[in-house]
């Protein structure tokens, strides 16, 4: 059966993509207006992150045209979640990713609702900073009107560790994910303003890539970040940076590290940036089982033996790995209430030291590490919409499901499907969740064939807008003036050199469609 | 071109920028996830990203074949891996993260080919231990009757 769409020319020549448009503008409405008689499958996507993309995708790739339709909801008016969010403003090829949502919203049985939050917000999370107010829709009100609903909404906070780690409270101490958002110009953290001014003293808590996204956005020269996408209040924060020294610390040991080989030998490679050679001690057991090592293993081994293209003695600025140190308190000086210093528990590895699922145990004995500023970078927390207490799993930090499909021993859990973090876990690179979307996917059109879902005469967005009547008193973000948005934030940052310049604040998005 | 249509107008514009059929000399096999064997005949300099999604395979290439991803994986039949240029470390960080690595394993967009590499077999590799083959492909509205 020949597909209208995607686009399957790849060359990105003006020419051929006004061919893709021409054949587009055949098939192209703004909001779907396909009958009911035809549409069989109404979908709702909650969140529009890769997970919520990469399902919408899959599902309209895979069932034949005209019987499925997406409507993706996004709290904020703008989308792409973590794609825009997390990944870090001097990682822009990661991003590419957005092409292919692009075209997957070009579909006329796609429909973006955005500035519309699913769920009322869980208690965990803040119910509003000055520059976001979410604009809720309750989860019961989808299910009257969508034959099958992907919950694709991450992870909305960080692992809390205050149980057990004092002082996070304490001035210049900051969680990771905060971090990132703000200087990628998230809402909710547009305040932040982190306290990179205290000292030279950086201590980044956590071995994975946000860890070190961290800090490399410590260590950059500033200057390198002018062209990308950051914010340009993270650069002029950052112009003043006085951190000079960043201790990356992790509870256990190399082999057992999460973040990936690729931001490790960025970090090596940094202009003027020396990185501490590690003890011989460490790498021994390393270098004595070489012929044992997992491909992934062997190759980090090699990158911390060559260290860094800048030798240590003639850097500016130094990192350091250091591990078997668990977070035990921040400290602040007598009478202050900023932080000064980090003290760990020194731990030990139990079993074998190659291998990742290794644990630790305390030896008794304490470090102390001086600290300017410290970042908490130790995962994220999942929680359940409201109305999903009874399919959530606190301890695993996620949904209950199977490969995607809500699972529950009380609920009625018919036509609710889940991708992405808040399915698996909050782990995992684009790459990953691509193909965790993917089998939700294929388990929606598993269940839509065999009769288990879908052929209700759902009316998807607007049977929801109907329901809603008069309490719809907020500017629903529709994918054309997402459009504006975008190209509203381009214009901005072509006038200072950028790629673009973010709206960082919810009234400045929805004011450029006034 | 008899009439400025827009179909003429795309029509002659594409075929503009295709590659001349003659120039299609290099033997490419892809052995897809159900099995089934594509033969195709490609030009030197292509790389196996943009053959793959020139004929509807399918490769994701998630971030437009720029090295950053590892969607794009492909296992090299043994007895051509060594005819393809070794991966840098670039490529190597990516096939880190690939599930299903193999010892003859590349990333699609990686590897251009060459006169060397005619008759070239690569093989698509399980996305997850979960999904199954028939989930690859294009699914028909059979479904029972209500």
């Amino acid at each position: 059966m020949k597909k209208i769409w995607p686009c399957r020319y790849r060359r990105n020549t003006i020419f051929a993509n006004v061919f893709c448009e021409l054949r587009h503008l055949a098939t192209r409405q703004q909001f779907s207006t396909t009958s009911n008689q035809a549409v069989k499958l109404r979908v709702a996507v909650v969140g529009s992150g890769p997970a919520g993309f990469y399902a919408a995708y899959r599902i309209l790739e895979k069932a034949p045209p005209g019987i499925a339709t997406v409507d993706m909801y996004e709290k904020l008016p703008v989308p792409y979640g973590l794609a825009r969010f997390g990944v870090a403003p001097d990682h822009p090829e990661v991003k590419n990713c957005q092409e292919k949502f692009e075209e997957v919203a070009q579909s006329p049985y796609f429909t973006f609702v955005g500035n519309t939050m699913v769920g009322a917000q869980p208690l965990a999370v803040p119910k509003q900073t000055p520059s976001f107010t979410p604009n809720h829709v309750p989860l019961s009100l989808l299910r009257n009107h969508y034959d099958a609903i992907v919950l694709s909404y991450g992870a909305d906070s960080d692992k809390d560790l205050s149980s057990s780690v004092s002082g996070l409270n304490l001035a210049g101490v900051y969680s990771a994910r905060a971090f990132v958002g703000w200087y990628n110009g998230h809402p909710e953290f547009r305040d932040l303003d982190p306290d990179v001014l205290a000292g030279e003293q950086a201590v980044v808590v956590g071995h994975g890539n946000v860890a070190l996204d961290v800090a490399r956005i410590l260590l950059t020269d500033v200057d390198a970040l002018r062209k990308t996408d950051i914010t340009e209040a993270a650069l002029a924060k950052l112009s003043e940076n006085k951190v000079k020294r960043v201790r990356i610390v992790g509870r256990r040991g190399p082999a057992q590290a999460s973040f990936t080989n690729k931001e490790v030998r960025e970090l090596m490679m940094l202009n003027g940036v020396g990185f501490i050679p590690l003890d011989e001690e460490v790498l021994s057991p390393f270098l004595v089982n070489s012929a044992k090592l997992a491909r992934t293993t062997k190759r980090l081994l090699q990158l911390l033996q060559k260290g860094s293209t800048t030798p240590a003695a003639d850097a500016k600025k130094h990192f350091s790995f250091d591990f078997l140190l668990s977070p035990a308190s921040f400290e602040a000086l007598e009478g202050s209430s900023h932080v000064a210093s980090a003290k760990f528990d020194v731990m030990e590895l139990q079993g074998d030291i190659l291998s990742k699922d290794t644990r630790v145990k305390r030896t008794g004995e304490v470090s102390e590490l001086p600290c300017s500023v410290g970042f908490m970078s130790v995962g994220y927390k999942t929680h359940p919409l409201a109305g999903l207490e009874d399919i959530y799993n606190d301890s695993a930090n996620r949904l209950n499901n199977e490969a995607g499909k809500v699972t529950s021993d009380g609920m009625d859990t018919k036509g609710l499907y889940s991708a992405g973090w808040i399915k698996r876990g909050p782990a995992g690179v684009i790459a990953e969740t691509m193909y965790d979307s993917f089998e939700t996917a294929a388990v929606i059109l598993d269940d839509f064939e065999v009769g288990a879902i879908g052929g209700r005469s759902c009316e998807g967005w607007e049977g929801v807008r109907a329901d809603l009547g008069d309490k719809l008193d907020w500017k629903v973000v529709s994918w054309s003036d997402w459009q504006k948005i975008d190209k509203a934030e381009k214009e901005r940052g072509s006038k200072i050199g950028k790629e673009r310049e973010k709206f960082t604040n919810q009234n400045d998005m929805l004011a450029v469609l006034e | 071109m008899d009439t400025f249509t827009s179909q003429s107008l795309g029509k002659s514009m594409i075929s503009r920028f295709e590659t001349l059929t003659s120039d299609l000399r290099i033997h490419v096999t892809f052995i897809t996830r159900e099995g089934d064997q594509v033969h195709i005949k490609a030009a030197e300099g292509d790389n196996l990203l943009d053959i793959a999604q020139a004929h509807d395979l399918d490769m994701e290439g998630a971030c437009g074949g720029s090295c950053a991803c590892s969607t794009c994986h492909v296992i090299v039949d043994p007895e051509f891996y060594d005819l393809i240029p070794e991966p840098d470390d670039d490529e190597n960080d990516m096939l880190d993260l690939a599930f299903g690595l193999t010892e003859t394993s590349r990333l699609g967009c990686q590897v251009k080919l060459t006169k060397e590499l005619d008759g070239l077999r690569v093989a698509l590799p399980q996305m997850t231990r979960n999904l199954q083959a028939r989930d690859f492909e294009k699914r028909t509205d059979e479904r029972p009757q209500q």
